[in-house]
This record gives structure tokens, sequence and C-alpha cells, in this order.
């Protein structure tokens, strides 16, 4: 018994030996950094002069006195609220499509899945150019007779087009969809099938249920992801027009490294933390009437 | 074996520790015997080559100091402040230096002048030195000039029969009403009634034109915003009606296919342009075709100075202040600036350059009222220690951003826009940088 404990004791040392290189980082620039943001958020600092404590001041201006935090969250919510949507369905689209049985496979799936390995900043970049007046896009509706608009100048199709943009980078959901919908056992379509039901069925009252944790995860991701969207609004309109592009992290982007406000842009954070986590936790408390885990019991 | 394997990880363990901890950063040191000066630039091949003919000159008169020049190529004011928060910051840096004064980021320079037996100051021309001051502080010396004035396309006015703006202003008549005239009449159009050369695109910042109309935009020593003033609100107006109201500017869905304003002049997709002296070199390959002429003013208007040279000033942690001071003194000294002026940004202060371009500027490329950067120098504007009028980023972000936007939008009038944005911008101010 003593030597049981001994060597547990013994392993036990030994693991966190193993890990402290990871602990030591973890702590430092992991831990350390978000409990210092913390302080920060409660004092005036400028990076260069000693930080100066403002108490609640900072959280009161963001939601009292700071209409530009309002309209960067109207913003990033309009965006998460429809292109997370659309980024489910399209990539859960694409995923089924490619789940057929079907010749070059294997050319679709990289060809699909090659827009997510490219660059952010390059990909935008083509998009930006795509956008112009006299860009493709205006081109190829020029067709249907649909005068050309600069989409990224007017500041009622700029966030639009930014979320037509988001499609985009459906890679990563498609080829988590398609790993679940290769997880669905062959059985359950073939009694399907003898029972008589056509594919709406099978897709609605076998697909869905059996995919439902990856929408799930999907879900889940796609909103964190979406209320952290920085890249477009910063390289593509820089917050514009009009503040119609303005993310709520290009805001706080600025705050932190515009306008050298870092107790402020650290309440920024803390907020949009705050408010992921409450949206984190509607989503997984909704999940019991909508996820069906296989192994679960009712 | 396990033992081994403790014993490795300890080590590494530590080693950790005390490359986190311990070891100091590695700092390059000077040769035997000299002290080390350091500066971070910006810019292009062009610039880098010109710091390093100065570095060679100065190091060959000065042979006891050391100069360590470091380009940064983007963000450079992002990565001033990361050295400036860590206390590694180089001892003289270029930035907005009244936004960093306030800071108290640099050494007041007044006493090093004091000393300096070789400085002097009616050796610049008049009416620069208070750019290079604030709030009492003397952070640089200025010593290149950057007057905002009108270029032009002469055959453009030819074509449209008009006499040009050097004759207008001759006959006292070339003010913001005749402008927008020549403008009418300057306009290009297509067959089929589409615009094919615009008379004008503006070049930022919009302050210029506030200048021009004689408007002051902040007062109280920069503490406080002068929106209300009908010369400050009306030049944004003035400007947005050109496309608004007149169509002899581009209106705003079109702007990224005219291009930038330098762009749009230099391919002849617009007359007139309203820059300071950079665009001379910029303009080389279609120098004999433009030339400039002074701004279109308001009574009270002034053409618009900002700081030009980037001198910078010495960074207060410097650890060599006396031989930062002379890398600076010999930057604003006449061997200096001949180097610099050949990249012709901007036009040296000194007088005794000022009186001979041909030693430092490809005399063929200038344009024939090319001396109007001088005469406009006295009575122009100099907003402080500053490229801009030295305003919080936040105000000057917001301006541009959202009030400029809703104006040139004709979303809002600018008196309106101006009277909503007022209560906020004067809360920006009173926060200060």
């Amino acid at each position: 018994m003593k030597k049981t404990i001994s060597f547990r004791k013994k392993e036990a040392r030994e693991f966190y030996l193993y890990i402290s290189p990871w602990l030591c980082g973890l702590v430092l620039f992991t831990i350390g950094a978000k409990v210092a943001s913390i302080f920060i958020s409660f004092t005036r600092w400028d990076i260069i002069t000693a930080p100066k404590w403002v108490g609640l001041e900072n959280y009161w201006e963001i939601f009292f006195d700071d209409p530009l935090f309002w309209q960067s969250l109207k913003v990033t919510v309009t965006y998460s609220l429809v292109s997370v949507p659309l980024l489910l369905t399209s990539s859960l689209l694409v995923a089924i499509l490619l789940n057929q049985k079907i010749k070059a496979l294997g050319t679709y799936r990289t060809i699909f899945y090659l827009p997510t390995v490219l660059p952010a900043v390059a990909s935008t970049m083509l998009w930006m150019m795509l956008l112009l007046r006299d860009g493709l896009i205006n081109e190829f509706l020029g067709l249907f007779g649909i005068p050309p608009t600069a989409w990224l100048s007017n500041e009622n199709t700029a966030l639009w087009a930014i979320i037509g943009m988001s499609l985009w980078g459906f890679g990563t959901g498609m080829i988590i969809f398609l790993a679940g919908l290769q997880g669905i056992p062959d059985q359950l379509y073939e009694a399907c099938t003898i029972d008589g039901a056509n594919w709406w069925h099978k897709f609605w009252h076998v697909t869905v249920p059996m995919i439902s944790p990856i929408i799930f995860f999907n879900f889940i991701m796609g909103v964190i992801g979406t209320f952290q969207v920085f890249t477009q609004g910063y390289i593509m309109t820089n917050g514009g027009p009009n503040n119609a592009t303005l993310f709520y992290v290009l805001y706080l982007y600025r705050n932190a490294f515009e306008y050298f406000r870092m107790g402020y842009a650290s309440a920024l954070a803390w907020v949009l933390f705050f408010i992921l986590v409450i949206l984190t936790l509607i989503i997984f408390k909704s999940s019991s009437a909508w996820v069906y885990y296989e192994g679960q019991r009712n | 074996m396990r033992n081994y394997a403790l014993i490795i990880w300890i080590i590494l363990f530590l080693a950790i520790l005390w490359f986190l901890f311990v070891q100091p950063a590695e700092e390059e040191k000077p040769p035997e015997g000299k002290v080390q000066v350091k500066m971070a630039i910006w810019g292009g091949v062009a610039e880098t080559e010109a710091w390093a003919a100065r570095e060679k000159d100065f190091e060959s008169k000065n042979p006891d100091i050391d100069v360590k020049i470091e380009l940064v190529p983007a963000n450079y004011e992002y990565k001033m402040l990361a050295m400036l928060a860590a206390g590694t910051a180089p001892d003289i840096i270029t930035l907005n230096l009244a936004d960093f004064a306030s800071k108290d980021v640099f050494l007041p320079l007044d006493p090093f002048l004091e000393k300096d037996s070789t400085f002097d100051k009616d050796a610049f021309l008049p009416g620069m030195w208070e750019l290079g001051e604030w709030r009492g502080q003397r952070l640089t010396v200025p010593a290149g000039i950057t007057t905002q004035v009108l270029f032009y396309k002469k055959a453009h006015f030819a074509e449209a029969g008009l006499p040009t703006p050097n004759e207008y202003a001759e006959r006292g008549e070339w003010n913001w009403e005749t402008f927008r005239k020549v403008c009418k009449k300057l306009v290009k159009k297509n067959k089929d009634g589409r615009i094919q050369r615009y008379a004008y695109v503006h070049y930022p910042p919009l302050w210029t034109y506030v200048y021009m109309f004689g408007g002051e935009p902040f007062k109280n020593d920069y503490t406080e915003c002068n929106f209300e003033d009908p010369k400050v609100y009306g030049a944004y107006q003035a400007v947005a009606d050109l496309a608004l109201v007149d169509s002899v500017a581009p209106p705003i869905e079109v702007t990224t296919q005219v291009g930038s304003a330098w762009q749009a002049f230099l391919h002849d997709r617009s007359s007139m342009l309203i820059s300071g002296p950079w665009m001379v070199r910029r303009f080389a390959s279609i120098a004999g075709t433009y030339d400039i002429a002074p701004p279109p003013m308001e009574p009270g208007g002034k053409a618009m100075q900002i700081i030009g040279n980037r001198i910078g000033g010495i960074w207060r942690g410097s650890k060599n202040p006396e031989a930062a001071y002379k890398w600076f003194a010999y930057q604003i000294s006449e061997d200096g600036m001949r180097i610099w002026s050949r990249l012709g940004f901007d036009l040296p202060a000194l007088k005794s350059l000022a009186a001979h371009p041909e030693a430092w500027m490809d005399t063929t490329i200038v344009p024939e009222h090319f001396h109007l950067f001088y005469d406009l120098l006295d009575e122009s504007v100099k907003p402080p220690a500053a490229i801009t009028p030295p305003i919080p980023a936040k105000l000057q972000q917001q301006i541009d951003g959202t009030v400029w936007d809703e104006i040139r939008r004709g979303k809002k009038t600018a008196k309106q826009a101006f009277e909503d944005f007022l209560p906020k911008a004067q809360k920006i101010m009173k926060r200060g940088f």
C-alpha cells in the first residue's frame, strides 16, 4: 500500500514536471495576461504613462456614453445572425453533395476546401477587387440588367457584401459535416427505404438528428467566430462607410492601438467575453431540445 | 532512466525560467571608444539610402559617435509605442510629436540649442519656428517646408479658354467662387454625358480647406473644438458641394475608380489638386504640363503647412542625449538637409539652401511657379508639432469616418453634422491624447 502511494506521488511529481514548461506559458502568458487585462479595464492607460485607476468609468462609458459601442455591437450581431445560418446551411449542403459516390470526388473536395486554406488577407484583397464598381460581380449582375453598385462604398450594401464574402470560408464547417455524415450507419437509411421514406424524410429524420451534435458544434464555433471577425472590416472598409462595417473587434483594436486607450479596450474585451459566455450558455441550454446524442437515453 | 529524464526536465525548466526572468536582452555594443545613437526610420528605398548617406557623412565628421539606423517597414507608430512602453525606444523618434509630448516622451530641445554655438536660428526662413513647439516646449526644429498649393494642368485651362489660376490670383480674383466657376468649365464629358475627366479631386486632410476659408477649427490651445464657426463647417460643405451640387468632383461611389487625388491628376483624370511639394517629384513624368498656384482662399484664408523633414525628437529615456542631439543637429545642418532635400518630400527651410534649389533639386522637373512654396510660407497656418492639427486620433477618425461621410453623402448639411457631433467632440478633446 505504502509503495503504491509513493509510486503515485512520484508519478504525479513527474507529471507536473513534464507539463511545467506548458504550465509556465499558460500561467504567464495566458492566465496572467487575462488577469492583468481585468485590472487594466478599471484604469486609464496609454501604455507609456502609468495606469490610472478609474473604477467603473470605462464600463459606464461603454454602456451609457459611447454610441459607437452600440453601433459596433449592432453590426456584429447582424453579421452573426445572417452569416452563421448561411454558413451552416451552405457547408452542410456542400458536405451532403460531397458525400455522394461520384467520380473525382477527391478533386471536388479539394477545390471546395481550397478557399479555407488561403490566407485571409489575400482572399480579402481578391474580394475587394471582385466587389469594385467595375469588378466582376457587377459585370455579372449587369448581364441581368442590374445597374452597378460600389458595394463597399455604400453604407447600405457594405455589410451585406462582407456577409456574402463570409460564405467563402465554409470549408472548415464542410469538412466537419462531411466527417459526421460518413459516420451515419447505412442501416438507418436502409430501414427508412424499407419503410417507404423519400429523400426528405431520410434527411430530416435520420441525417439531421444524427449530425445534430456537429451542427451544435459548428453553431457554437460560428457564433464565437463571427463575434470576433476583424480582417474583412479592417482591410476592405476600415469600418466604414459611416461605421456600417465597424465590427466589435475592429472597434476594440482601434481603441487599443489607434487611440491608445488600453483600459477602455480591455473593458470592451471583457464585455465581449461576457456576451459570448451568455450566448454560449443559451445555446447549450437549448441544445437539450434539438441535439441528439446516439448513446444518450431519452 | 527515469531519473535521467527527471534531471533533464529540471534543467529545462530552470533554463526556461532563466531565459524568462534572468537573461538580459542582448544589446549590440558600439565599437570601442564610441557612443551609440539609435534612430528608427520609416520609408522606402530612397529614404533608406538618404539616411545611410547622412549617417556616413555624420560619422565621418563625428568619429566618436556610432549612429545605428533601424528601418521599420510598417506600423512605425505601433512599434515605437511598444518600444517606449518597454523602455527600449531609440534615441530619436519620428512621431506626431504633440500626441506624445503630453506623455512626457520627448526631451525639450531648448537647453541643447542654447548651449550649441553652431546653431543659428536666423539661418532658417522666418515663419517656421512655431511648427516645432507644443505648449511652451520646443520638441523639434522644423526644417522642411510643405506649403499646400494648387496644382493645375495648363492644357486643360487652355482647352477651356480660361485664364490660369495664377492670372486670376494676380487680378485678385482667385477665390472659392472663381474656383467653382472654373471647375464647371473644366469638367470634360463623353458624348453620352458621362464624366470623362473631373475638374478636381480633393486630397486629405480637410483641415487644409478650413484654413483656406479662414477658419480656426480648434481654440484655447487645442483643448476645445470650434466647430460652430461657419468658416469651419462651411469649408466642409464647400468641398462636398463640388460633387453633390456642381458634379465637378467624383461622388463617393466612384472614388475607387478615379483613384486618389494625385493618381487622378497624374493620369489626366482630373485637372486640379491641392497638395504639398512632395508631389513635384511624383509628377516628374508630367513636368512642364502642370504648374502651381496659390490655393483658392476666402478672406482671411491661409495655406496650410505640416511638419516636414521627418526629424523627430529626442527620447527622454535616451542614455546619450548629448550625442543624440549632435545627430539631430546634423540633420538640420546644411549638409544633412541637402542630402534629404534631394528626395523631394519637402523643401529645405535653411535660407542658404532655399536660395539655391539647383544644389538639391532637379530643376528640370520643377513647375514654373515653384517659388510659391516659399512665397506662401510666412502667411501659412502651422499646426504645432504635428502632421495635422494636434488632436486625439479618435476625434480625427470620427470626423473623417462619420461626420465627413454624412456630409459628402448629402445625408446632413455640414452645419447639422458638426452641430450633432460637437458635444461628443468636446468630450474627446477634454479627455486629451
